[in-house]
């Protein structure tokens, strides 16, 4: 039984990394600037294809990494510093429908030049890996993926909890308009997270590109696997959001198993939808904004 | 006296009610239930009968964003639960296609509330986040159990052979007759919804809106009312799905991607929420546009870079959309203007149109459509030009129009130099005849066939034509105007 | 009548209302107070979106966040069968009991008109659409002094035109406590002496008791005969107006200036 289930659970972990890091740069940039990115699944998106274009016109592979990626980032950073700010005194509801316009932009220029023609982006990693009983368990470009997820998650909670920069996005989580007054620069702390929230989605969008499907649609919709993750963390927690990825990837690869196996592509929508109903169980009866009432 | 002036200024006019609100709603739909069947090709019928579906279901987005703030991403997902219900109705009972199309509706509707319930104590993007995942659920379930079409048991699901496909209603066999049955129930469904908007529910709504405890305070049930909101926009998305199952007697599973449910919002933020004609704009758009440049060898895909720099616009300029934008304008505009205007673009586009009949360039329709078009771009275009200049910030806005005086002034200059008349609005208007002249012939040429020659002729005769008219009719209406602006008073556009 | 008994609200360490009692009985109440004594948090008491920790607030002798004990003959089982409700009434449903209330920031939709604005209330005060419905609404408008306003976009009314529309939205139906928090704010002195006379007249015009909080001492001196002071949650005085202005706990506590006030006056 363990010897049917320990593969997929092993693929499911490493799935669920890429998830759990897509879900991490999501909750980065919703704390410090208020922000849900709708367009992150397309930017990794654009990473993803951009890296398989350079890699197809013969240039050097890590040429291809470095471009994929730095697109997404100036992409990200490019919204945050000069669009992002024009929106800055509506609605949070306002801000997120917002990036889903960006989103379709980019999709759809990569629809339009890259088409649907099936496509793989290869990865040097891809070749070998881990095996057990004769069997390919884990290849290095998944337990790349758990890596960086690992890392870069320890990463980002070094930086929000020591240093000045991740004070400044607490401090601008907590309270905007105070943070303003008292001088954090917030244009400027907004863009910095933005930009961070772009490698990350240039790296998980390549990832995704070569474990799930090189497309820029389907890329594109992966941001909602990605809030699921992020979901299961409020938005705000990046434990819980890396604890969200992994379960979801760990469900979506044992489903495999049962007969629903069909429906598993749904799991990481039911494991948020159930997270979300369940964080807001105790409820309030009016709207959060009864400022009016105090 | 001056009291008695200063009521004057004041005079408020009536909300007209509720019945006199859908009436034009009503009397257009009819008009292009009556009219645009005969006037477009067999392609463009079948089309424009989706459209009506997609606009059945941008209503309810809109009722749900316009009236409550409320965004939910998965209308299409209900109108996909109501286009299953339909189906595995009509192929499982013999029973009339009405029947299915409302049992759809009913069991949407049902669905529609269990969506709100968590809406009840959620708001803004946690609500928006939950559609977003039930529509992105509801399209992994679509595509495992896909659609009914004639098999057995609960999936109803052929595994072998060809599909059944479901009839149309006897009165409805041809593909116009059906295009003027959903304009019947669009009528139905949006009269409604109308209805509800501009009675008590809209009040209720609107006090939500504002503050759900100052709703409350005034005796408003806000769980109820939000449900209501809910149950009434799963119905219309649950009837618009099994319409649309009836035009083509089947549904495709890729017709229900989640993305289509994203792009129906962020169409609808592009139309207008607060106006029924958004809903409108939102269905055209959706399906129109890329058909359009489909048609014209160009990539289908590019029509969402287009519709998501529409919605990115549109949130950055305010949220009332094309629709609400072009409402606040005619605002200011006088009643003598707009009656005036209507009979003169008509007379013109009716003129072109029997011209062009007579010619053999294309229908009366296509003629006179095109030229109101122009007429109406004429108009609308170097607003939605300054629009777009926002975009990218009001400093930019300011140094656009500044530049554009500059370079008029000089012009201006110029020609009193070389001894003509000094013309300062030279720069906006070339800009204009020539944007709305290559487009509209551009899009003319696809839909109606009309080589571009002539589309372009059209689109600028129709448009010098106009400024003729009002020159040479100038001094004989003047009186007639007065005496309109007086008996339909139009506080705002006394400012003007 | 207004008794409030031993009223006690705690978020958590904070106490916004504490222990306190005091009978009202004039027909327009005054409530001043410094910022954060406790003065909406009492309304909000009033109207139901708080629930106190301990205590009874009893409205012209209807208990609202109490029980009333359930075999009590002289009511009416319908009634026993409300009041054994009414802790578990949800607060849009006390607008049918009569009670009344506007807000710091005036709640009038931009979207809807005067007349619509007032209609939506309206909507939930009367069992159905009548004529008398429709007179009512007309009727509080005209009291109010806004019937040239009419047809007005909420977003096109003046600062004053929203808070008079606010108070002729709480004298639908038939109150019996109308309470305004606020009313005066960022008005002129000219429109304080309108929205005074406004106020004065309630009682007369629906029979209703008025509950006025404000920070504008001269709109209260000029409303109320009867006033109460809060400070921290606590009661700091109760009585006719001008003796309760003229403490010298009160003046200390809140109208520290207010003597320098009335010399420059």
């Amino acid at each position: 039984m363990m010897e049917n289930i320990l593969p997929f659970l092993i693929v499911g972990i490493s799935v669920g990394a890429v998830y759990a890091l897509s879900g991490v740069g999501l909750v980065i940039l919703h704390r410090a600037s208020g922000v849900v990115n709708f367009a992150y699944g397309a930017l990794g998106g654009l990473s993803a294809m951009l890296c398989w274009q350079i890699i197809d016109l013969d240039y050097p592979d890590w040429l291809g990494w470095i471009t994929g990626i730095a697109a997404a980032t100036l992409l990200s950073w490019g919204y945050g510093r000069f669009i992002a700010p024009t929106l800055s005194h509506q609605d949070r509801i306002v801000r997120a429908m917002a990036t889903l316009g960006f989103a379709l932009m980019i999709m759809g220029l990569g629809q339009w030049y890259w088409g649907d023609a099936p496509r793989r982006l290869v990865l040097p990693t891809d070749a070998d890996g881990i095996d057990y009983n004769g069997q390919r368990l884990l290849s290095y470009t998944r337990l790349l993926a758990l890596t960086i997820a690992a890392v870069a998650t320890g990463f980002m909670l070094w930086l929000l909890a020591k240093t000045s920069l991740g004070l400044k996005f607490r401090a601008l989580q907590s309270n905007r308009n105070l943070s303003a007054i008292l001088g954090v620069r917030i244009k400027r702390i907004d863009s910095y997270a933005w930009l961070i929230s772009g490698v990350f989605a240039g790296i998980t969008g390549l990832f995704l590109g070569n474990i799930v499907r090189l497309n820029p649609t389907v890329l594109t919709f992966m941001v909602i696997p990605a809030l699921a993750a992020a979901l299961v963390g409020r938005l705000t927690s990046l434990m819980w959001t890396v604890l969200g990825g992994i379960t979801i990837g760990v469900i979506e690869s044992l489903a495999n198993l049962t007969p629903a196996a069909r429906f598993g592509s749904a799991t990481a929508f039911v494991v948020a939808i159930m997270a979300l109903i369940w964080q807001q169980r105790k409820g309030i009866t009016l709207s959060r904004d009864n400022s009016h009432l105090e | 006296m001056a009291e008695e002036k200063k009521k004057k200024s004041n005079i408020d006019i009536p909300p007209k009610s509720p019945w006199r609100r859908i009436m034009p709603m009503v009397i257009v739909f009819a008009l292009v239930a009556v009219v645009l069947p005969e006037w477009v090709s067999h392609y463009w019928v079948n089309s424009i009968s989706s459209v009506v579906c997609l606009t059945m279901t941008a209503a309810t987005v809109a009722l749900l964003y316009g009236q409550l703030g409320m965004v939910s991403l998965a209308q299409f997902a209900l109108a996909g639960v109501g286009g299953w219900v339909c189906l595995r109705f009509l192929h499982g009972f013999d029973i009339p296609f009405e029947i299915g199309v409302l049992l759809g509706g009913l069991i949407a509707g049902v669905f529609g509330l269990l969506l709100g319930l968590p809406a009840l104590r959620m708001r803004g993007l946690y609500l928006a986040l939950l559609t977003l995942l039930v529509a992105a659920a509801f399209q992994v379930i679509v595509n495992v159990i896909s659609f009914p079409d004639g098999g057995p048991g609960f999936t109803g699901k052929v595994e072998t052979g060809a599909r059944v496909l479901i009839g149309r209603p006897w009165l409805a066999q041809s593909d116009a007759a059906y295009f003027r049955y959903l304009m019947v129930w669009l009528i139905l469904v949006m009269g409604f919804l109308e209805w509800q908007r501009a009675s008590k529910s809209g009040r209720a709504w609107a006090l939500i809106r504002k503050s759900e405890a100052a709703a409350t305070a005034a005796g408003v049930s806000v769980v109820g009312y939000k449900a209501r909101a809910f149950f009434m926009g799963g119905v219309a998305a649950g009837l618009a799905g099994g319409l649309l199952a009836g035009l083509n007697g089947q549904l495709e599973y890729s017709g229900f991607h989640v993305s289509q449910s994203i792009l129906l919002f962020a169409l609808v933020v592009v139309g207008g929420a607060y106006n029924w004609l958004g809903a409108v704009a939102a269905g055209l758009l959706i399906r129109a546009l890329p058909a359009l440049l489909n048609g014209h060898g160009v990539d289908g895909n590019l029509a969402n870079v287009f519709f998501g720099f529409a919605t990115l616009v549109s949130l950055i300029q305010g949220r009332k959309g094309i629709v609400g934008q072009l409402a606040d304008f005619f605002k200011f505009v006088r009643m003598s203007r707009i009656v005036e205007g209507t009979i003169i673009w008509f007379a013109i586009a009716g003129l072109f149109g029997l011209v062009y009949m007579y010619l053999d360039k294309t229908s009366f329709g296509g003629a006179f459509f095109t030229a109101l078009v122009a007429l109406l771009f004429r108009v609308a275009i170097p607003g939605v030009a300054w629009l777009l200049l926002g975009f990218f910030g009001k400093p930019i806005q300011d140094r656009a129009e500044d530049v554009e005086a500059y370079l008029s002034l000089r012009l201006a200059q110029l020609m009193a130099k070389i001894g003509l008349i000094p013309d300062h609005r030279l720069i906006k208007r070339g800009l204009n005849w020539w944007f709305n002249g290559f487009f509209i012939a551009w899009v003319v040429w696809g839909v109606f066939e009309v080589e571009f020659a002539y589309g372009l002729a059209l689109v600028w005769g129709a448009m010098s034509l106009k400024i003729i008219s009002e020159k040479l009719l100038y001094p004989a209406v003047l009186p007639l105007r007065n005496a309109i602006d007086k008996k339909f008073p139009k506080p705002l556009a006394a400012y003007r | 009548m207004i008794e409030i008994k031993n009223i006690t609200v705690q978020f958590g360490g904070v106490k916004p209302l504490d222990n306190l009692t005091v009978t009202l009985d004039q027909p327009i109440v005054g409530l001043i107070g410094p910022n954060g004594a406790g003065k909406t948090t009492l309304l909000n008491v009033f109207s139901g979106f708080v629930t106190p920790t301990s205590g009874e607030v009893a409205i012209n002798g209807k208990s609202i966040t109490q029980r009333e004990r359930r075999f009590d003959l002289n009511l009416t089982p319908m009634t026993q069968f409300r009041a054994s409700l009414f802790t578990r009434m949800k607060p849009h449903k006390r607008v049918s009991l009569g009670l009344r209330r506007t807000f710091q920031t005036d709640q009038i939709a931009d979207d809807l008109t005067l007349l619509e604005n007032v209609q939506a209330v309206a909507d939930h005060g009367f069992a159905k659409k009548s004529p008398a419905m429709q007179e009512d609404v007309k009727r509080a408008i005209d009291y109010v002094g806004l019937t040239r306003r009419l047809h007005r976009k909420g977003s096109d009314l003046s600062t004053e035109e929203r808070h008079l529309a606010e108070i002729a939205k709480a004298l639908i139906g038939k109150p019996s406590l109308v309470m305004l928090d606020e009313p005066g704010a960022g008005m002129s002195e000219a429109e304080s002496e309108h929205l005074a006379q406004v106020i004065r007249g309630i009682p007369d015009y629906c029979g209703a008791q008025v509950f006025l909080i404000d920070h504008d001492v001269d709109l209260i001196v000029a409303c109320c005969s009867q006033t109460m002071v809060l400070d921290f949650g606590k009661l700091l005085a109760v009585g006719p107006t001008r003796k309760v202005l003229e403490l010298p706990e009160v003046r200390k506590a809140y109208l520290g200036d207010f003597g320098e006030l009335e010399r420059a006056a």
